[in-house]
């Protein structure tokens, strides 16, 4: 393409200009039109444009936010002094009550989000529900209404960060952790005694006051508000669900009772203890895919410290099954008091069997090549003792199978300490097709049926939804084969007089290989869509 | 800027509710490319696959003409501001409906096809009836005459612009929707622009 030198300079000139505009700057023509003063017109139509795309928030809203510049003004009976936040429902001020002489915090929902007047009234029932609680842990609703057509809540107002913002500072000690989760699984309690389930449960909606107390807040609006407070102005879910239920992230909305609020306080307690959420994956699909299918990894893996008991109260919150959770969020509290007095806890180990198929799930990858490799070695073992094979075969392959699964359990460990995990996927993708190549080699060569070998790895590549990953397995499989044809060719000639004749089933093998490389890249490429159409990630 | 004697969108809505259905026709007919990019302006890529653009416009524009009566102001900035209004409601419903009913539609309506697809090109318009408005005798202004230029340019320049700028992501994004490279997206937008600005001065 021709790329003259005056084309990126118009080019840098538009997309700065436009960058400033984007950021809500008014900038200044004469510095972009100095060189170019033929730009003004397009710089007209960029005006034009911007005021056409969406204002990043609802209009009622938006019509206050033109007007931050100009606070303090009054809002009703409130004065608004600052905005100190937004989300996805709506803005956040800090304003002043007028007459009380009391700081609180005004609320004002945005106007995409209560689309109709059945909206509206929904949004005011919760609210009010909302504004009968009293609790210390609980931040008060005091009043819920409507100003000019603008829906609000003023609530009390905390002095201080949220968890989400502590959490970013660096890790809890342990002690601090179980009493701030205990301490908010009792107001969650309390909210449940009320009929009132929270939904929405997650860092961000705890505040912390000065001494470090928890206060819950947004409690029961997520349901008004549709899938939770993920919602952007154009009801995109731009969050992960890192702290959602398995029962409520499925969207069977129906069964999201107050066990949902008991996982949600887990996945908290496991984040305060290990830096991060349960499920935190780099695309929202993964994270929703790891919530209903995979267990976590296990606390202590990733921060030894961890005590034993507390890390089976965390899991317990965390079952997929709503019934192997805790009864109650007070029960929670329970054991997480016990647990600080160091009082013994009914909970016990799970059994044997169960604690398999949670390792299963929590290790796929591994747990399915040791499972494969282990059916492999007993089959071969059979044939050794029937003398179908030689013991000079036996030897060697079991010596690479002992290698092949030692050093997936090390690739496995790296990926669990989560330094080199890319790198260490694609590490691992080449240690299996050379462990392949040498039991092949090893054995039959190419006339072996161990080769359906390379089918199933570039399937299973599959499963890490990476396209570039899939080719690359594709590759060395059709690389690793391609080693197979020449020493059956060359090194075993001798043992293949007819070998030529064959010649084709090679070309149809590796035809094959090819195909399903891409068939399985264009699987991978569609989940990857239907992903970027479930949510895009907030950065 | 323009010849003074033309019309104006003022006199349109102004003979448009004394009556005259000429004008009235006219008059949706010049908002139609309008609504139809701030429409995608907002449907957002979760949403492209539930609401075509083209839907959000049709419903908008069925319930402007029932409620046409119900619109008091006089100037463009008011009656757009109207359709704008009206546009949000009706996304924001859209949103509501496609969440409470993914879980059923999604594997009927998923479609497999690139975002880029046809789907957000050249979607056939509804049918609004009526004679198609003359543009050339009619004074525009600022939003709906950059609107009417953008919807002269070419398919790919018109959504490298939907994408660049009415939705704000980010040229790396724009490249991954379009399937280009981003050398390639931002020497499109740079000629997506400039067309966009020769055609306005041509029409003037």
């Amino acid at each position: 393409m021709d790329d003259p030198p005056d084309d990126r300079q118009v080019l840098e000139l538009l997309d700065g200009y436009l960058a400033r505009l984007q950021a809500g700057e008014t900038p200044d023509r004469g510095t972009f039109l100095r060189e170019h003063p033929e730009l003004a017109s397009a710089f007209d139509c960029m005006d034009v444009l911007e005021s056409l795309a969406p204002e990043q928030l609802g209009g009622a809203v938006a019509d206050c936010e033109s007007l931050t510049g100009e606070l303090p003004r009054t809002f009703g009976q409130y004065e608004l002094l600052s905005e100190i936040g937004r989300g996805g429902m709506g803005v956040v001020y800090r304003a002043q009550q007028e007459g009380l002489d009391r700081i609180v915090a005004v609320k004002m929902i945005l106007a995409g989000h209560l689309a109709s007047p059945e909206h509206v009234r929904r949004f005011h029932v919760e609210a009010r529900a909302a504004a009968k609680l009293r609790h210390p842990n609980i931040v008060h609703i005091h009043e819920v209404g409507q100003i000019n057509g603008q829906d609000y809540f003023a609530m009390e107002y905390v002095e201080g960060d949220s968890l989400a913002e502590r959490i970013a500072q660096g890790p809890l000690d342990v002690d601090r952790a179980v009493r701030l989760v205990g301490a908010v699984a009792r107001a969650v309690d309390h909210l449940h005694s009320q009929g009132i389930v929270h939904r929405d449960l997650k860092p961000s909606n705890i505040l912390l006051d000065d001494d470090g107390a928890p206060y819950v807040t947004d409690f029961g609006l997520a349901k008004v508000f549709g899938l939770g407070s993920e919602m952007t102005a154009t009801g995109v879910i731009a969050g992960t669900p890192s702290y959602m239920a398995p029962e409520q992230a499925s969207g069977h909305g129906a069964d999201v009772g107050p066990m949902a609020d008991v996982y949600s306080l887990g996945a908290i307690l496991y984040e305060l203890l290990t830096g991060r959420p349960p499920f935190c994956e780099e695309n929202p699909l993964e994270t929703l895919m790891g919530v209903l299918g995979r267990e976590p990894a296990l606390p202590r893996q990733l921060n030894p410290r961890i005590p034993r008991q507390l890390e089976l109260i965390c899991l317990k919150c965390l079952a997929k099954s709503p019934e192997d959770r805790y009864a109650s969020a007070d029960a929670l509290a329970d054991d997480l008091e016990h647990f600080a007095r160091g009082e013994a806890l009914e909970l016990r180990l799970p059994h044997l069997t169960q604690r398999f198929f949670s390792w299963t799930r929590r290790q796929p990858a591994l747990a399915s090549r040791l499972g494969a490799l282990g059916l492999f070695y007993v089959v071969e073992t059979i044939n050794y003792f029937a003398a179908e094979v030689k013991w000079d075969f036996h030897w060697k392959v079991s010596v690479l199978m002992g290698v092949w699964a030692a050093a997936s359990i090390a690739c496995q460990k790296i990926i669990d300490s989560r330094h080199w995990d890319i790198s260490t996927r694609f590490a691992w993708g080449v240690l299996d097709s050379i462990c392949l190549l040498a039991v092949l080699l090893v054995a039959n060569g190419a006339a072996s049926p161990l080769i359906v070998g390379y089918p199933l790895l570039i399937v299973a590549s599959g499963l890490w939804f990476r396209v570039r990953f899939v080719w690359f397995m594709t590759g060395l499989s059709l690389l690793s084969y391609g080693v197979l044809v020449l020493d059956f060719y060359w090194r075993q000639k001798e043992l293949h007089a007819d070998a030529f004749a064959v010649a084709d089933r090679h070309v149809i093998f590796a035809v094959a290989l090819l195909v399903l490389g891409s068939v399985t890249a264009y699987l991978v490429h569609r989940v990857r869509t239907l992903s970027s159409l479930y949510g895009r990630q907030a950065p | 800027m323009t010849d003074d004697s033309k019309p104006d969108i003022s006199e349109l809505i102004e003979r448009a509710r004394d009556g005259d259905d000429e004008c009235r026709n006219q008059l949706f007919g010049l908002c139609r490319s309008y609504l139809g990019f701030v429409a995608r302006s907002q449907v957002e890529s979760s949403l492209r696959v539930k609401v075509d653009a083209s839907d959000l416009v049709q419903q908008t524009m069925l319930e402007a003409h029932r409620d046409f009566d119900r619109f008091k102001g006089t100037s463009e900035k008011e009656w757009l501001g109207w359709l704008r209004k009206i546009l949000s409601n009706n996304a924001a419903d859209f949103v509501r409906q496609y969440h409470g009913t993914a879980k059923r539609r999604a594997r009927r309506e998923v479609p497999f096809r690139d975002p880029a697809d046809s789907a957000m090109h050249g979607a056939p318009e509804p049918a609004a009836g009526g004679p198609t408005p003359s543009q050339e005798f009619l004074r525009l202004e600022g939003e709906l005459r950059v609107t009417a230029a953008l919807a002269e340019l070419p398919d790919d320049y018109q959504e490298v612009i939907v994408l660049r700028n009415l939705q704000r992501l980010p040229f790396s994004e724009v490249a991954d929707r379009m399937d280009r490279s981003r050398p390639a997206v931002q020497m499109l937008w740079m000629r997506a622009i400039k067309k966009l600005q020769e055609v306005m001065i041509n029409d003037e």
